[in-house]
């Protein structure tokens, strides 16, 4: 453990995905078993960034590193997890075998080989024509065929989180925040989702997961009311609407560009007429530095605990926010200085009601990962796109 | 003959340095790579850490002379993704674009000959006529979809084939057959139409005329000819094959150049992509120079006596 | 008297163009005697060549096809023999030398090889025999160091050469008769005398017959035994050369006649029949030459006359032939 840290922490290992961890100032060995994480501030989101989709620092067994020097591990990795390495052909395959000795029970499929295929119509053929057992991404459109015969489909709610942000710090009809709540009441955001995602994924209520920390399944999104929306909006003093730009990504994320395109339709009912802009990732990246995502914006986030979503993205101030908010600032503050999980839930309670009321956001879905597996595999996948087969098993 | 060399080594040099200045600067004008290597919520800092480690801050004029300069010493970076030598990666998948491109390559060639030559002899005939349907298929529709097609048809509803992935013969059918039948047809049309044309030629009549058998006529005297102007196409269909290979191969899962170029171009892996095209551009050169030597060995009159 | 050699009659070959269908050669009968060269002569267009890729069954296909008539050689039917057969022909036993030497070598074979495929093909020599043949040949038409010369390939050669090329081809397999189709008019004067003389100590050698195509009467008086004249796809006078040049009876042959450069003329400009050949496609009713002809009377543009015997050999197609024998 000490090892793997303080070679991740070490700022000239360039770990990925170092911001996660870097809240960890040291690690200190108590026992053979037991060792006590050092933070500069409390860090309560720590579980999720240490738990098993830790990219930044996965365990290092320091012997082998040491006898075989630091790139043997990208070769011939090794480890203590459900399947052992057996061979990787860039590009084509990567085969694994089941760990009979696996601290927790010997996983019952005993043989993994994992395929990139992009394509998804080959991925479906595959599948369908039994060369695969497991196909990921399969678009909603294709559920309904794939849910029949020799095959079937199984979804997991994602961490992932569909929404739009107002950038409500430049001057500009959106930092009225009945704009805001217009806009919100005018997108028929069910409706979206039932067209275009299948039906498959859960509406959100506030720009949070519905399985993360703190997520209230009483809360309720505003409901779809072009009435109202007009209403507001020429109480706001735009009777007649207003031209706003958008900027986006496309083939970012499933669906993106329909999604932006419905949403886009809806709001020029109400006669916000918005101006999409598709950029490049590198475009988009370079705007976003400059905090230039002017208008209305469609970044897509995710994490399973509000810290790790509400404080990047509506703190006052964070690169990544269109939103500033002193009484929020102070709730998100508390919840993440503290352990305490009720007075966690307090703060959280608290600070999604001004969300709600604020509307920085049109929250939209949180999409399912659709995978479609043959018919007699019983698996449960998880949330974070990782493929967990170690409780699969065939039927 | 040794000047002529001369002129066509500087001439390809400058076709390549053309070719790496334009990837150079066009990979970049999708904006700069660093946010696709961090996650979402890194902090500017980070961005700025990374951005200097890598070396995206400096001027691009700068950037673009180190480039060129550690191309020259064979150095073209290390993939931002793989953290291994960008060129090396290219080069490891080499093999297998190889194989698909020259097995379509010699199926195109295979069918083609034939046809075009049977078309051309058999004018208006139903040979003809299925060859110019086939031809017209063959050009009109995108290798993309014609691959799904296949795809479709031979693995989801006959189940005859892999649809994906390198290893058997049965899994390079279907990659082989799409990415082949644009050449195919053009080279079928091409063949055709230069086999039409030298069937008239005065000295096709002067062969007749001195009693030789039509298969001697059309396969002695004609075929010689048409080939001239049919190995110009051939030779460009290699361009386009190695090309085509990219979708293809995205499309089958086929582990070659391409899908590691198509993969590097939506990670913004830039050296990669720059290392992919030069090894093309110096490929496509290569092959070019190779044809007009087929050329020489072709067509007497370009001989030197 | 003897069969001829070669007997053409009514021969009608037609083309196929643009929808239409035009006879490039409307009933001509003539024949060439063994050992005999006959000329014919016309103006271009006039179907000379058509009449002898029609002999020789090498008609640009499909446009072009005999429509009616005779062609006997030997005795033998040509137009009755499969395809197989005419291969047994052509270069066998009639060789034709064509009009385009430039283009009548094939670019990618050396012109020994072009020599010797006739050569194994119809002689049945290995292919030591053949080139040994064909270098023979080679010195045979006057190409100097023909041992050198046999590799090369038709590029390398003036078209006076490669015409010679193209004689050495055609007699490789000692033809009966030899079909010339304005061999020397694509070349300049000088190579032009040397191949005409070549042919004619070739067949003074050799025994063999000429259909020598020209459209130059100055070629024919030096070659030939006898002339058939031809215009718009028939024939309008027939005869031996001294008769013929002595006196022509038609009057397309007599301008033919008056365009011949002559030495001891020192003209800028040649006297040319006016007018110019009437496109096949408007012909009228009445003789094809009317309207350039400087007799012309009203009956010859109503009724097209008939080529008949004027004198012994001696065929005219003109209602004032007999007065002009005269
Ligand atoms: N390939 C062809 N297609 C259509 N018509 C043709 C073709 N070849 C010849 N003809 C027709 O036949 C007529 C006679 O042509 P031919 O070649 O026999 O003339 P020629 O007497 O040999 O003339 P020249 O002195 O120019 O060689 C031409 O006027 C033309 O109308
Ligand atoms: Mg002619």
């Amino acid at each position: 453990m000490k090892f793997t840290f303080d070679r991740a922490l070490n700022p000239e290992f360039k770990a990925p995905y170092f911001s996660r961890i870097s809240a960890i100032k040291s690690v200190e060995i108590v026992d053979k078993h037991t060792v006590n994480f050092k933070t500069a501030a409390p860090f309560p989101t720590m579980l999720y960034s240490l738990g098993e989709a830790s990219f930044a620092a996965l365990i290092v067994p320091p012997k082998y590193v040491a006898e075989n020097g630091p790139d043997a591990l990208q070769k011939k990795p090794i480890g203590t997890g459900p399947y052992k390495f057996v061979e990787w052909v860039k590009d084509d395959r990567v085969v694994m075998d089941a760990n009979a000795d696996y601290w927790g029970g010997a996983p019952k499929v005993k043989k993994i080989t994992w395929r990139p295929i992009a394509e998804v119509r080959t991925r479906i053929a595959e599948l369908k024509s039994g060369g695969i057992d497991v196909a990921g991404d399969i678009p909603p459109e294709d559920v309904p065929a794939l849910n029949a015969g020799s095959t079937k489909v199984i979804t997991a709610p994602s961490d992932f989180l569909f929404f739009f942000v107002f950038d409500t710090l430049k001057p500009g009809p959106l930092q009225n925040k009945l704009v805001r709540q217009a806009l919100n009441y005018a997108v028929d955001a069910d409706a979206i989702q039932k067209s275009i995602l299948g039906g498959i994924g859960n509406r959100i209520a506030i720009t949070l997961p519905t399985n993360a920390f703190g997520y209230d399944k009483a809360w309720q999104p505003y409901p779809f009311d072009p009435a109202k929306a007009k209403q507001l909006l020429a109480e706001a003093g735009f009777p007649d609407g207003f031209t706003i730009p958008l900027v986006t990504r496309q083939g970012r994320y499933l669906k993106d560009k329909e999604i932006v395109e419905a949403t886009i339709g809806y709001l020029a009912k109400v006669g916000v007429k918005v101006e999409p802009k598709y950029l490049e990732p590198g475009v988009w990246a370079q705007v976003s530095e400059k905090k230039a995502r002017d208008g209305i914006s469609y970044p897509g986030w995710s994490g399973l605990d509000p810290d790790l979503v509400w404080y990047p993205i509506l703190f006052t101030g964070q690169y990544q926010s269109y939103y500033a908010n002193a009484e929020l600032d102070a709730l998100l503050t508390k919840g993440r200085q503290t352990l305490d999980e009720k007075e966690r839930l307090d703060a959280y309670g608290k600070a999604a009601a001004i969300i709600k009321e604020e509307a920085p956001h049109i929250p939209m879905f949180q999409p399912s990962l659709i995978y479609a597996t043959g018919s007699s595999l019983n698996w449960v996948p998880r949330g974070d796109s990782i493929v967990d087969l170690r409780r699969a098993e065939f039927r | 003959m040794a000047r002529y060399l001369a002129t066509r080594a500087i001439y390809s040099v400058l076709v390549i340095f053309g070719v790496a200045v334009l990837v150079f600067f066009l990979v970049r004008l999708g904006g700069d790579p660093t946010a696709l290597f961090l996650p979402p919520e890194s902090s500017i800092e980070e961005i700025a850490r990374f951005r200097r480690q890598m070396g995206f801050d400096r001027p691009l004029l700068i950037q673009f002379g180190e480039f060129v300069w550690r191309a020259l010493q064979g150095d073209f970076g290390k993939s931002l993704r793989y953290g291994e030598p960008a060129m090396r990666l290219v080069w490891d998948r080499f093999p297998a674009t190889l194989q698909l491109s020259a097995v379509s390559l010699l199926l195109s060639v295979v069918i083609a000959v034939p046809l075009g030559i049977a078309a051309a002899v058999n004018r208006d005939s139903l040979t003809d006529r299925v060859g110019l349907f086939f031809s017209l298929v063959g050009q009109s529709f995108p290798t993309f979809w014609l691959g799904i097609m296949l795809i479709l048809v031979f693995s989801e509803k006959l189940a005859i084939l892999p649809p994906s992935g390198r290893g058997t013969w049965q899994q390079l059918v279907l990659p082989a057959v799409s990415l082949a039948a644009y050449s195919t047809a053009i080279i079928t049309r091409l063949l055709r139409s230069s086999m039409l044309e030298v069937m008239q030629a005065d000295y096709i009549r002067t062969a007749r005329g001195k009693g030789l058998s039509e298969r001697v006529v059309v396969y002695r005297h004609a075929v010689r000819n048409a080939a001239i102007p049919t190995i110009t196409v051939i030779a460009l269909q290699v361009g386009a094959l190695l090309g085509g290979a990219v979708i293809t191969e995205e499309i089958f899962a086929y582990p070659g150049m391409g899908r590691l170029a198509i993969q590097a171009i939506a990670n913004r892996d830039f050296t990669i992509v720059q290392a992919f095209v030069i090894f093309m551009a110096v490929l496509i050169v290569a092959i070019n120079l190779a044809v007009d030597a087929c050329y020489v060995l072709l067509d007497p009159r370009l001989r030197k006596s | 008297m003897a069969e001829p050699l070669l007997e053409v009659r009514d021969l009608v070959t037609c083309f196929e163009a643009d929808g239409g269908e035009i006879a490039a050669v409307d009933g001509v009968s003539l024949h060439v005697d063994a050992g005999e060269t006959l000329s014919i002569v016309g103006e271009s267009g006039s179907g000379k060549s058509v009449t002898s890729l029609s002999i020789m069954r090498l008609l640009p296909k499909p446009a072009g096809y005999i429509r009616s008539g005779d062609i006997s050689f030997e005795g033998e039917a040509l137009r009755d023999k499969s395809e197989a057969d005419m291969r047994r022909v052509r270069g066998r036993r009639i060789a034709m030398i064509y009009q385009e030497p430039m283009t009548s070598l094939n670019p990618v074979f050396t012109v020994g090889q072009q020599i010797m495929e006739a050569i194994e093909l119809h002689l049945g020599l290995s292919r030591r025999d053949a080139r040994a043949r064909a270098i023979d040949m080679l010195r045979l038409v006057g190409i100097p160091a023909p041992e050198d010369r046999i590799d090369d390939y038709p590029h390398h050669m003036s078209g006076g050469m490669r015409q010679r090329v193209m004689i050495a081809m055609a007699l490789s397999c000692e033809p009966k008769l030899l079909i010339a189709d304005e061999p020397t008019t694509a070349l300049d004067a000088t190579v032009q005398a040397q191949i005409l003389e070549l042919l004619r100590k070739l067949k003074r050698e050799l025994g063999m017959s000429i259909m020598l195509i020209t459209h130059d009467l100055g070629v024919v008086a030096e070659t030939c035994d006898r002339v058939v004249v031809m215009y718009g796809g028939k024939i309008v006078e027939e005869g031996d050369v001294r008769s013929i040049f002595r006196k022509p009876l038609h009057p397309y042959t007599e301008g033919l006649l008056a365009s011949i450069p002559r030495i001891d003329e020192t003209r800028e400009r040649l006297h040319v029949i006016p007018g110019i050949v009437p496109n096949p496609r408007d012909r009228g009713a009445g003789c094809r030459f009317a309207s350039r002809c400087a007799y012309v009377m009203d009956e010859c543009r109503a009724r097209l006359p008939e080529l008949r015997q004027i004198a012994t050999g001696r065929n005219v197609a003109c209602f004032l032939a007999e007065e002009r024998n005269r």
